[in-house]
């Protein structure tokens, strides 16, 4: 087991450092700069910026001396907002993107494991084909076209909950942005528990639970849940990944002002440290969420946890 | 007394396509304390009829009929009802030890969950019973094995931990369904013997299912012989196989290969090889200290890395024209020593020699063309055939490859001569592998090793994936080819019997090397390794007087870890002779007579047993 | 022994037929197209999908409005006949039903063509890699590990914005994103098919290394392929609709299902057909292709047969 623990930091280390130069050296291959839409500098002041930033040394320098400052957990200033550190801006936009990703994942596990299971233990009846097909609704349509139709319906025709904005973070702003960022991610849940759960039933082991005389509900929860749910740890990786990009869109459509935000923003204003600085700080978050899931389901499987 | 009383038992299945009978009218009955044998071949509806008296039937099956258990019929009781009797009157257990057994929870996690679902005791006391249980089945250590995980255990002790929970609330009656077939013929035998303890001690009555006659012959005291979900034949096991009535009962009889006599003489026995053979100048193949060790990840220090000793010092030399066959249980290294010798592992060291050629060492590009020389057989046939390609590309592979100077006509002219050799027809030619059946396929693998007409075949297992009738006719298939072309053959099988007929000579393994060479008479009669006749003596034998009157040795423990060999001889952890030499020196192959055994106490063995 | 005539011997002499010997005909793809026939969902979607692409392909024809032509008089007017905007108009006065279609070719074409790029990179990556196994395996597989960890979607973005929206580099970001999980599941296929008899039948032969390859693995493949090609274009088409939601997608006047799900989000309160129309054809062809690839997984899928 422990072995298996290094084995997995050691993975994720490359993994981080390939992140981190990808993003790096793509946005310095960009054209344009910084300051490009700004008002025209003279070439001095223009100078002068540049070798303030750092930007007139060669690139591979400006690569170590970034990955020193991150290390010490400096993202470096941020381009548009002069006052600003990235560290700052990150600080500020993460706790609400955080509330909505954690919301839209809790909800996800909570809703689709029991969903899910619902639809395994009535095989083919009416309750399974409504759930699967609800199910694939979720997927199928993709949240910037629901998250408008929630907000038509809910807010502007009902009138019961507010069309966008933080509304100084009272739980009834959360409730559309964190829905519709859930809904798809509630279908792939439901549909993998599903699937994986009548494969378990269809176990030879199970068989044997019933022989033994065990009632169907002590199989479910002594034998079957724990290899069902399996497959679930490890989609909660990928589903953090997906979380976070739908996180993108949905503050834009309800105008909250997460790290989604910033990040459009910053793209579009060539704020490279700004850009620079989420990517890598969502990267990290992903690799890490990795890392513990892949503990979780180590843990949880005899056959890794003894060899 | 009447324990059980089936009448009239039908089990129809609904698939895609139709409907099936699996089970077409079974009338039975067993007394207490009895023990019952079903027979019969796959598909004949044995496990059928008994998931159904449990209510244990998939969901797209129905029983209708009677079951009476001590007054009621199981077959029109609710699932409330048919809870308490599973596990605790009537238990059941399965074929496969290894997915019987869920690998989430540790083996007290699950029998303690068995057990307090019938009765109301405390943990700490099912888990006493539980211990006391696995003793009974004769688990050393059992405390320790309780705390395991199921992927921790072997084969045999998984079935032995099954069995226990089955025991646990001293039911009426314990159903096996084929319990031993997937397990090793030593491990077998001590299944069986457990199986008649657990019904003398406790009184338990067994419904034994199988597809072996000789099991039933040793084990059961009345049998049933089914056949495509009609009952063929019932009777006491002598009246049905010293007495058949019936005919199919009287064909699978026949059928049966035996390892105690000449059933079917396939090959000339006295070790004459055939005209070509004579004109060789050394032998065909030979095989010099192979050893074959993979690397395996260390699952506690992952900068050392353990050594798996698949093969380890193996010597083999095989002449023109002669069959040899090797055995061995699972694990003792023979199927990799096959795919060593046709290069499809790679060998750690030691040689292989065919026609004087040396093979290990060679590049891939000189390999080739000694390719056609030797060819293989594998044990399932439909999966050692494409499936997306036609049966006439199939056999024509080999030749794209080695004879590119063939035009179409000239290959096509070769692959129907040898389809014709192997008893099939021309209109295989564009038809797929899975229109036809399991004999036929295997006859198309034969057709594809032949086509080179190489010298030597290598068969791995070809049969174990057969019913008994087909088997008997590859195997006819075999001897006949090798006796109008002159093939050398390496049969390796873990079944004596089959192997006897077919061999000039067997040599045994066990852990990764040769215990003993010898005639394949000799082999049988007069056993020289303990391990030998341990092996034939726990192959049971399909006649019941001679089955229950045979003394039987029985190999006490598990195969060692081939990562971990014992030290000097690998058998002497659970050989009865061992003593202090064995545990230090390695025994060399030496010759006695005709024999080539590599045992330190083999001399004097062989002049003081019986058998 | 004489002749070479089929043995059945004992057992045709006593007319028993052993189950073995009987000729079972069941074609793997034949087996497939009963069970997938049989699934009402699947067969629904492949139908409706067929209708979707003759609309989407011959539908503009029936309109006398072109894509980029500007209906000042009529901007932001609801669906009608009379006008011939059966679909309405958007803000700028452009017909919506020529508009939706054209953007559904759009959405289709990106859908199917990237789709094609990450079936051919992942293919070839991935039976590479379960294939010779070993350090070569490794080494390709820890790049897919990395690259799977990355936030692609933010590098899609970057890409956009910083190259331009060009619909070729849609094309290969997309393609780029999507051929990692079909290299991990044909590696993993692959993986076990190089286990298969029949591919050490082949080895022992002598069979070459790409031959083996083309003759026995990758037409071994076809069964998992489909099913994942069918599951990947709905994918793509999402991305690509998201990207456009973002105002990254393809340029002006062009347009797709995802920049006038845009369009229209922004003008729903007061015209929301120009949402409705398009997000609800986007909807539905994202169902039909994750019915009809479900059925095929189902019915390729040899344990949900009895």
């Amino acid at each position: 087991m422990l072995n298996y623990f290094v084995r997995r930091i050691l993975g994720a280390i490359p993994t981080l450092f390939v992140l981190m130069a990808l993003a790096f050296f793509l946005i310095r291959l960009a054209p344009g700069g910084p300051f490009d839409s700004e008002k025209v500098l003279l070439p001095e002041i223009e100078a002068n910026l540049r070798a303030a930033y750092h930007l007139d040394e060669p690139l591979y320098q400006q690569f170590a001396r970034y990955l020193g400052n991150l290390l010490q957990g400096d993202f470096g200033p941020s381009f548009q907002y002069r006052d600003l550190t990235v560290t700052e801006l990150i600080m500020t936009g993460f706790p609400i993107s955080l509330r909505l990703g954690a919301g839209a994942m809790a909800l996800a596990v909570i809703f689709g494991v029991l969903a899910g299971s619902v639809a395994a233990l009535w095989q083919n009846s009416r309750t399974d084909y409504t759930v699967m097909a609800v199910s694939m609704t979720g997927i199928s349509i993709p949240s910037f076209v629901m998250a408008p139709l929630l907000i038509l319906v809910f807010a502007v025709y009902l009138g019961w909950l507010p069309a966008g904005g933080l509304g100084g973070g009272s739980l009834r702003n959360m409730v559309l942005p964190v829905v519709s960022l859930a809904l798809p991610q509630i279908a792939y849940v439901a549909r993998l528990t599903r699937g994986s759960l009548i494969e378990i039933l269809r176990s030879n082991f199970i068989r044997t639970a019933k022989a033994q005389g065990l009632p169907m509900g002590k199989i479910l929860l002594v034998h079957a849940l724990k290899p069902a749910l399996l497959p679930v740890v490890s989609y909660l990786g990928p589903a953090t990944a997906a979380v976070i990009t739908g996180s993108v869109v949905i503050e834009q459509i309800f105008g909250i002002p997460g790290l989604g935000r910033f990040f459009v923003q910053g793209a579009l204003n060539r704020d490279y440290t700004l850009v620079m600085g989420i990517v890598v700080f969502y990267g990290t978050l992903i690799v890490v969420f990795n890392f513990l899931v892949d503990l979780a389901y180590a843990w949880l499987d005899p056959k890794v946890r003894y060899g | 007394m009447r324990l059980l009383e089936v009448s009239g038992l039908k089990v129809r299945f609904w698939t895609s396509d139709r409907e099936v009978q699996a089970v077409k009218g079974l009338n039975f009955h067993l007394d207490t304390g009895e023990i019952l044998g079903i027979v019969g071949e796959s598909g004949s509806g044995k496990s059928q009829s008994v998931l159904s008296i449990l209510g244990l039937l998939a969901d797209n099956g129905k029983a209708s009929g009677s079951a009476n258990f001590c007054g009621q019929n199981l077959l029109a009781l609710s699932e409330a009802g048919l809870r308490k009797i599973r596990g605790k009157r009537i238990s059941m257990v399965f074929q496969d030890p290894m997915t019987s057994l869920n690998p989430y929870l540790t083996i007290a996690g699950q029998m303690t969950q068995a057990l307090r679902q019938h009765k109301k005791i405390s943990r700490e006391a099912a888990q006493e019973h539980c211990v006391e249980m696995l003793e009974a089945v004769k688990i050393p250590d059992a405390r320790k094995c309780f705390d395991r995980y199921p992927h921790e255990l072997s084969g045999g002790m998984r079935q032995r931990v099954m069995i226990a929970s089955c025991l646990l609330l001293s039911p009426d009656i314990l159903i096996a369904d084929e319990p031993t077939t997937a397990l090793d013929v030593t491990v077998q035998a001590q299944i069986i013997r457990l199986m008649q303890d657990i019904n003398e001690r406790f009184g338990t009555a067994i419904i034994f299912i199988t597809h072996d006659l000789g099991v039933v012959a040793g084990l059961c005291e009345r049998v049933l012989v089914m056949h495509e979900g009609d009952l063929m034949e019932e009777g006491t096991t002598r009246q049905i196989f010293y007495q058949p009535k019936n005919t199919y009962t009287k064909a699978l009889l026949e059928a049966v290969p035996r390892s105690d006599q000449q059933v079917m003489p396939f090959t000339q026995r006295d070790g004459k090889t055939t005209e070509q053979g004579k004109n060789e100048t050394g032998p065909l193949l030979g095989v010099h200290n192979l050893r074959v060790h993979f690397a395996v990840k260390n699952p506690v220090r992952w900068s050392s890395k353990l050594l798996l000793k698949a093969v380890d010092g193996v010597d083999l030399s095989l002449e023109s024209g002669e069959t040899l066959g090797v055995v061995g249980e699972s694990g003792c290294g023979k199927s990799t020593l096959a795919r060593a010798i046709l290069r499809l592992v790679p060998t750690t060291s030691g040689r292989v020699c065919l026609l004087g050629k040396t093979l290990t060492g060679l590049a891939e590009p000189k390999l080739q063309p000694l390719r056609k020389e030797m060819t293989i057989i594998f044990q399932d046939p439909l999966a050692s055939l494409n499936p997306r390609m036609t049966v006439g590309n199939i056999v024509s592979e080999p030749l794209w490859t080695h004879r590119p100077d063939f035009s179409r006509q000239a290959v096509k002219r070769e692959v129907l001569e040898v389809l014709q050799r192997v008893g099939l027809g021309n209109e295989g030619l564009n038809r797929y592998p899975h229109e036809f059946s399991g004999g036929q396929c295997q006859r198309i693998g034969i057709a594809r090793a032949l086509v080179l007409k190489p010298r030597l075949i290598i068969c791995d297992e070809p049969v174990s994936a057969l019913d008994m009738p087909i088997q008997n006719q590859i195997m006819k298939l075999l001897a006949d080819l090798q006796s109008e072309l002159g093939l050398s053959l390496i049969f390796i099988a873990h079944d004596l019997a089959v192997v006897r007929n077919i061999s000039h000579r067997i040599a045994v393994m066990y852990l990764g090397q040769i215990v003993e060479v010898a005639p394949a008479l000799d082999l049988y009669e007069r056993p020289l390794h303990p391990y030998t006749s341990a092996l034939i003596s726990a192959v049971p034998v399909p006649d019941p007087d001679k089955e229950r009157k045979r003394k039987r040795q029985l190999l006490s423990g598990d195969l060692p870890s081939p990562i971990n060999p014992p030290s000097g001889c690998r058998f002497q952890t659970r050989c009865r002779y061992a003593e202090q030499r064995c545990r230090v020196e390695v025994p060399e192959l030496r010759r006695i007579g005709q024999t080539l055994v590599a045992c330190h106490k083999a001399e004097e063995l062989s002049t003081g047993r019986t058998h | 022994m004489p002749g070479w005539i089929r043995k059945l011997d004992m057992d045709e002499a006593l007319g028993i037929e052993t189950k073995q010997d009987q000729v079972v005909v069941r074609s793997l793809w034949g087996d497939a197209w009963r069970t997938l026939r049989r699934n009402r969902a699947a067969m629904t979607g492949a139908m409706l999908m067929a209708i979707i692409v003759l609309v989407v392909t011959v539908g503009p024809w029936f309109s006398q409005y072109a894509y980029d032509f500007t209906d000042w008089p009529n901007t932001s007017i609801g669906p009608s006949l009379g006008t011939g905007h059966f679909f309405g108009t958007d803000t700028l006065g452009r017909d919506l039903f020529v508009r939706t279609l054209y953007g559904g070719r759009i959405s289709l074409l990106v859908g199917v063509v990237a789709s094609v790029v990450s079936l051919l990179i992942g293919i070839s990556y991935g039976a590479t890699a379960g294939y010779f196994g070993g350090r070569l395996d490794a080494i390709m597989m820890r790049f897919v590990d990395i690259l799977y960890a990355m936030p692609f979607m933010f590098f899609v973005i970057l890409l956009m914005v910083f190259f331009g929206r060009n619909i070729l580099l849609i094309f290969v970001a997309i393609g780029a994103i999507n051929w990692l999980d079909m290299a991990r599941i044909v590696r993993g296929q692959t993986l076990s098919l190089k286990q298969r008899e029949f591919v050490e039948a082949a080895q022992a032969q002598g069979v070459g290394a790409l031959a083996i390859l083309v003759r026995h693995i990758v037409p071994n493949l076809l069964g998992v392929v489909a099913v994942y090609i069918t599951l990947t274009i709905p994918q793509v088409i999402l991305v690509e609709s998201f990207l456009s939601f973002l105002g990254l997608g393809v340029q002006e006047p062009m347009t797709s299902w995802g920049a006038l799900v845009k369009e229209g989000s922004e003008e729903m309160e007061t015209a929301p057909w120009m949402l409705l129309f398009p997000a609800f054809l986007l909807a539905t062809t994202l169902f039909c292709f994750n019915f009809i690839g479900d059925g095929m997984r189902d019915a390729l899928d040899p344990k949900d047969r009895q």
